[in-house]
């Protein structure tokens, strides 16, 4: 998804009903969580709790390397923690989410239904 | 509307849509709540049992002008029945957290086995070290009125901590009902019903006093049930399971 065609000034700001400023939707999109992987990463974590780079792996379809570099994005943005450990002698990665990553799934989530609330509207 | 914007609101609608479908998917593979239910209807036959044994066998009537003194297996036995939620919960909640442990390794998601093993520990200490503790005689006023109350708010808060809202419903209904069948209210609203219907008469009062038990049982055997439709439901969806990013 690509900001909507607007002015950079329409699309930080747009005028309510009661014609106060409030900022446009997109405006709130972080695009280190608006990032289609990134964001399905995030969207397991928060139910999961925490899994491991496999179980990532084969549920968002993404290869190891992609997966890893998304995951340095998330992590390099404290929005995941990363634990590399081993099970008998194979490594195994597990990644956990943090409250600032609850956060930014919450905001992100809320931004575009809020995008979709106004397209809606008119 | 123009184009663009159509284009943007299937996109945002996609977004959402795929989104929602990762965190149930993610949701099913770790919230199984299937083991939980078990063991809280295996407890909850087990506390009928219990509560049969001490209702019908240690303290049955004797006959006119008949008294006995308790054996020390009977007083031993009356012990254990008062702290069985404390006791037998306790090693409930661990064994649910063993499972989750396991499960969680071996399916490389989910919480794992801290929040129950915490809520085992916390059960069995307030059970064996908190009845010398000065505050042994409210927690103990707490435990005779509503003995599920401190396994129930074990399972509400690790349902809060793992945001599972099926756990805290089937909590409340069991909570409720092992307390309401612990103080008698069924069996009393039985007799209301017969005195009601006239036919108080027509039912023997210890079949009528057994009304609690039967509730018991009852409520054991829907948990147990309600177990197995999670796993079989569980099963199925899974079994239909499909990546949905590329």
């Amino acid at each position: 998804m690509t900001p909507p065609d607007a002015s950079p000034a329409d699309q930080v700001k747009a005028t309510d009903a009661s014609g106060r400023d409030e900022p446009h939707p997109t405006s709130q999109l972080d695009d280190v969580v608006h990032q289609k992987a990134r964001l399905g990463i995030l969207a397991v974590l928060a139910e999961a709790e925490r899994a491991d780079f496999t179980y990532l792996k084969s549920n968002l379809g993404l290869t190891d390397g992609n997966l890893g570099r998304h995951l340095e994005v998330l992590a390099g943005s404290g929005l995941v923690h990363v634990e590399k450990g081993y099970v008998g002698r194979r490594p195994r990665t597990w990644v956990t989410i943090t409250r600032a990553g609850r956060h930014a799934l919450a905001g992100e989530m809320a931004a575009i239904r809020e995008l979709l609330r106004r397209f809606e509207s008119g | 509307m123009h184009d663009n914007q159509l284009h943007e609101i299937a996109a945002a609608e996609a977004v959402l849509a795929r989104t929602e479908q990762l965190r149930r998917d993610a949701r099913r593979d770790t919230r199984a709540l299937a083991v939980p239910l078990l063991v809280l209807g295996l407890l909850t036959l087990g506390y009928a049992v219990v509560s049969y044994v001490e209702q019908n066998v240690i303290a049955s009537d004797l006959g006119p002008g008949q008294s006995r003194s308790a054996t020390d297996a009977e007083l031993q036995f009356g012990q254990f029945a008062d702290t069985y939620w404390g006791l037998a919960g306790a090693a409930g909640l661990l064994v649910i957290g063993l499972w989750m442990g396991v499960r969680s390794r071996r399916l490389g998601a989910g919480a794992g086995a801290g929040a129950w093993v915490a809520g085992g520990f916390g059960l069995f200490l307030l059970a064996s070290v908190v009845p010398f503790s000065p505050l042994s005689v409210m927690i103990g006023m707490v435990g005779f009125m509503a003995p599920t109350a401190f396994i129930g708010i074990a399972l509400l808060v690790i349902a809060w901590r793992r945001r599972d809202p099926r756990l805290a419903v089937w909590t409340v209904v069991f909570g409720l009902v092992v307390t309401l069948a612990h103080l008698g209210f069924f069996t009393n609203r039985l007799a209301d019903l017969l005195r009601v219907t006239g036919l108080t008469d027509s039912v023997d009062v210890h079949v009528l006093v057994q009304a609690d038990l039967v509730v018991l049982a009852v409520l054991g055997l829907i948990l147990i049930g309600a177990a197995v439709r999670d796993r079989r439901t569980g099963a199925a969806t899974r079994r239909d399971h499909e990546p949905v990013l590329s």
